[in-house]
C-alpha cells in the first residue's frame, strides 16, 4: 500500500505506538487504578481455597458410607478386608473426591468463561 | 515470587492501557475504571492460578467482555428491542457512533492532549470495534497474533484482517502529514 517516499506500515505503527505511550493519565486516575489493583490483588486465593471446601462434606460422607459398608460386610461372615482393600478404597475415595474438585473448578471455570 | 506478587506486577504494567482502551470504547471515564476494576478482580479471583503466560489474553478477554457489557446496558436503556453486540458483528460498524453522541474522547481529556494524539487518539476511537481492538492489542499491548486471538475470541485470520484494515484505515484517516 505505500509506495514512492511514503513511510512504511511498519514506520507508521511505530510512531502510532510511540505518541500513544508518550500520554499519561492524570494523576487521580492512576490513584484509582492503583487502589483498584490493590483491591484484586488482595483477592487472589480467596475462591482457590474456598471452592474445593464445598465438596469435602461430600467425601466425609463417601468415606462414611464406605467404612459402613465394609463393617456390615465383616459382620455378615464376609472374609475381612486385607490391608490392600482398605488403601485401595481409600485411594478410590480420594480420587472420587479430586474428581468432584475437579467438576468443581470447571465448573466454576465455564461460567466465568460464558 | 508469589502469585499475588507476580499478579501485581502484571496488572501494574497493563492497567493504564487497560483504562485507555476501555475509554476509547465507552467514551466515559468512570465506566472505563468500572470495567477495568472488574477485569481486574476477575482475574485476581478466578485465573491467578493459571500461567502467567495466559494472563494477557485472559485479562483483555475479560476487558472486552465487560466493554461488551456495557454496550449492551447502554443500547438497552436507549430503548433498541434488537440486542446486539459488538462481538457478534462482523461488518464494520462502530458502536460507538449508535451508543455515544460522536464525541470519541471526552472534552476534559482532549485539553490535555498535543494535536498529535488527538488526532491519533480520535481516529482510533472512531475505529470499528474489532479494527480497533486488534490494533491496540497488537502494537501497544503487543500481543502476537495468536495471543490476540483468543483475547478477540476469533481466528488468528480474523485478527490479521482486522488489523490490517485498521492500520489502512488510519493511515487514510491521519493522511501523510501526521504526525
Amino acid at each position: 500500500m505505500s509506495g514512492g517516499d511514503r513511510r512504511s506500515d511498519g514506520e507508521f505503527v511505530e510512531q502510532a505506538r510511540a505518541v500513544l505511550d508518550a500520554q499519561s493519565l492524570a494523576p487521580d486516575l492512576v490513584e484509582r487504578l492503583v487502589a483498584a489493583r490493590h483491591r484484586a490483588v488482595a483477592s487472589v486465593d480467596v475462591p482457590v481455597l474456598r471452592a474445593p471446601s464445598a465438596w469435602v462434606p461430600v467425601g466425609a460422607l463417601a468415606t462414611t458410607l464406605l467404612t459402613v459398608g465394609l463393617t456390615v460386610a465383616i459382620g455378615n461372615g464376609g472374609a475381612p478386608p486385607l490391608d490392600d482393600d482398605v488403601q485401595i478404597a481409600t485411594v478410590e475415595n480420594m480420587d472420587l473426591l479430586m474428581d468432584l474438585e475437579f467438576v468443581a473448578w470447571l465448573d466454576t471455570d465455564n461460567l466465568d468463561a460464558g | 515470587m508469589s502469585r499475588a506478587a507476580a499478579l501485581n506486577r502484571y496488572l501494574a504494567g497493563v492497567e493504564q492501557r487497560a483504562f485507555r482502551m476501555a475509554r476509547y470504547a465507552v467514551s466515559d471515564a468512570d465506566e472505563a475504571m468500572d470495567i477495568v476494576q472488574d477485569a481486574m478482580l476477575t482475574l485476581a479471583r478466578k485465573y491467578a492460578t493459571k500461567p502467567e503466560a495466559e494472563w494477557p489474553p485472559l485479562f483483555f478477554r475479560i476487558l472486552r467482555n465487560r466493554i461488551t457489557d456495557f454496550h449492551r446496558r447502554r443500547t438497552i436503556q436507549r430503548g433498541i428491542f434488537a440486542i446486539f453486540t459488538p462481538s457478534d458483528r462482523d461488518d464494520d460498524t462502530n458502536p460507538i457512533d449508535l451508543v455515544s453522541d460522536g464525541r470519541a474522547v471526552e472534552p476534559e481529556f482532549r485539553t490535555q492532549l498535543d494535536v498529535t494524539t488527538q488526532r491519533l487518539e480520535g481516529a482510533v476511537a472512531a475505529l470499528p470495534t474489532r479494527q480497533r481492538e486488534a490494533f491496540l492489542l497488537r502494537v501497544w499491548e503487543g500481543l502476537d497474533v495468536a495471543a490476540t486471538a483468543r483475547a478477540m475470541r476469533c481466528s488468528e485470520g480474523s485478527v490479521k484482517t482486522h488489523y490490517s484494515r485498521a492500520v489502512h484505515t488510519l493511515r487514510e484517516r491521519l493522511g501523510d502529514d501526521w504526525p
